[in-house]
């Protein structure tokens, strides 16, 4: 069943493209962060939404993207100046600590489900993961250096069910990764995709996985065997013209929705047959924007708090706020 | 990266460059909508200096007018460019500067897709991803000695050579 897809805010205020977006746990913050090296987080009020702050001094090149920890006190943000730098709310967003060690550009960052660790991702090829052993000092200590990648890393998002984080990148491939009990090791390797994988994405159940890509696909992964042997269930093509730069899947809805360079953003919706426990599954185009901003778009969020609430953002500057219909 | 040792084609064959587009009347007229077309497109990028000659890319004929395509309605430019040998490693830093040249002069609303010519290149596929991917253009254009090659390779040649 098609839904509507309405237009609920534009926020205007970075000067160059947007390159990520993300909610904070409640729902009540969004950040946003660009090539014009800020970082801008916005809330809203009884007059609408608003920047509330602008983190400007954390960063000499762009941020590439951002992350708040699952307790929402902290943010990481990731820069192509081969840093990731930790903010603190607690301090009125002070810069608590930068994390240096990447060879060059900072991909991605991402928080494990408990906070403990952030891993990073670079165009070094490495992800690394930083365990933060003293929250009151906020110091953080690598846990690990994976180099399982060969080309450079678009990206990492840790299951929302335990310690296990998924990467992908310019190699074409996802990539899981896990503490043995001993040591971090890399294990399956997602392979199908035929050109650069830019994000991934967990559903609620952390059994399955979404990918996008340069190729214009978006494949849905499930542990058919578990631990760690994945299966391709559903690839969704033919939808996107251009690159697929972000996609995001809601843990409220189910919905997956798509960043797409053709300017257009997307949802999905799984049809119910499938379950999501079959070795196939099945996702319907419900929703498109065909223009939802005057440039690439490159990145989806879905709000945690409200269903259907969905923020994007685009290389036109601006961040946009979408509400999905008839839920 | 522009002053090698060695000149890795030596002694490259040099091509007659089109002659100046005649200006119409109906394009001095406001009036008139006027999409941009192949012509435009390969007038931007055809006095683009190659890395290591002080030849253009036209004279050079790394790029041609034929191998420019205008969708107006769609919004999508696509240029194909030859390098002059299959394992010339300027290729990237060459599409690099079209790519900028044409991010610098054309509306942000056009997609830019700028590509090797088929069978051209060794690496053509490394090279076409390379430039496909907006987030490595875009790191590339940040670093500053990388930016300096190519607005070398962008300064208009009547200013290359006062210099």
């Amino acid at each position: 069943m098609s839904r509507s897809l309405e237009p609920v805010a534009t926020l205007s205020g970075h000067t160059d493209r947007v390159w990520q977006v993300a909610w904070d746990p409640t729902g009540r913050t969004l950040a946003s962060c660009s090539a014009d090296r800020s970082v801008r987080l916005w809330a809203a009020d009884a007059a609408g939404w608003k920047c509330a702050t602008v983190l400007t001094d954390g960063h000499e090149r762009t941020v590439r993207a951002v992350a708040f920890s699952p307790s929402g006190r902290l943010l990481a943000s990731a820069s192509f100046d081969a840093t990731a730098a930790v903010w603190d709310r607690e301090q009125t967003w002070e810069c608590a600590a930068t994390l240096e060690g990447h060879e060059s550009e900072v991909k991605a960052v991402a928080w494990s489900r408990s906070g403990r660790f952030l891993a990073t991702c670079s165009r070094d090829k490495s992800v690394w993961l930083w365990e933060l052993t003293d929250e009151r000092e906020l110091d953080f200590e690598c846990a690990a250096v994976l180099m399982s990648h060969t080309q450079d890393v678009k990206r990492v998002a840790w299951s929302p069910t335990e310690d296990r984080l998924a990467s992908c990148g310019y190699d074409d491939t996802v990539r899981l990764h896990h503490d043995d009990g001993d040591d971090w090791t890399s294990g399956a390797v997602l392979k199908g995709h035929t050109s650069t994988v830019w994000a991934v994405a967990w559903d609620a159940t952390g059994r399955r996985l979404a990918s996008c890509s340069d190729d214009g696909t978006v494949r849905v992964w499930r542990e058919t065997q578990p631990p760690d042997a994945w299966t391709c269930v559903c690839t969704l093509s033919g939808h996107h013209p251009r690159p697929v730069y972000d996609l995001a899947w809601c843990p409220l809805t189910g919905l997956l929705a798509t960043a797409c360079g053709d300017d257009g953003l997307r949802v999905f919706a799984e049809e119910p047959a499938a379950g999501g426990d079959g070795d196939e599954a099945a996702f319907t185009l419900v929703a498109t924007v065909a223009r939802a901003h005057e440039q690439d778009v490159n990145a989806v969020s879905w709000s945690p708090t409200e269903r259907g609430l969905l923020a994007s953002a685009g290389d036109d500057g601006l961040v946009r706020l979408w509400q999905v219909g008839e839920l | 990266m522009a002053a090698t040792d060695r000149l890795e084609n030596v002694n490259p064959q040099i091509f007659c460059t089109a002659t100046q587009r005649p200006v119409t009347s109906s394009e001095l007229d406001d009036e008139v909508a006027d999409p941009i077309d192949a012509r435009e497109v390969f007038d931007l990028i055809r006095d683009i200096n190659d890395p290591e000659h002080p030849l253009t890319l036209e004279q050079l004929n790394v790029v041609e007018e034929r191998l420019v395509e205008v969708d107006p309605e769609v919004g999508r430019v696509q240029v194909y460019f030859t390098p002059t040998i299959p394992h010339c490693s300027m290729a990237t830093l060459i599409g690099l500067s079209i790519k900028v040249k044409l991010e610098r002069s054309l509306p942000a609303r056009f997609k830019l897709d700028v590509l090797i010519s088929p069978g051209s290149h060794a690496s053509e596929r490394a090279v076409n991803k390379q430039l496909a991917d907006k987030e490595r253009v875009a790191a590339a254009t940040e670093n500053g000695r990388l930016l300096e090659v190519v607005n070398q390779c962008l300064v208009p040649p009547s200013s290359a050579e006062g210099a």
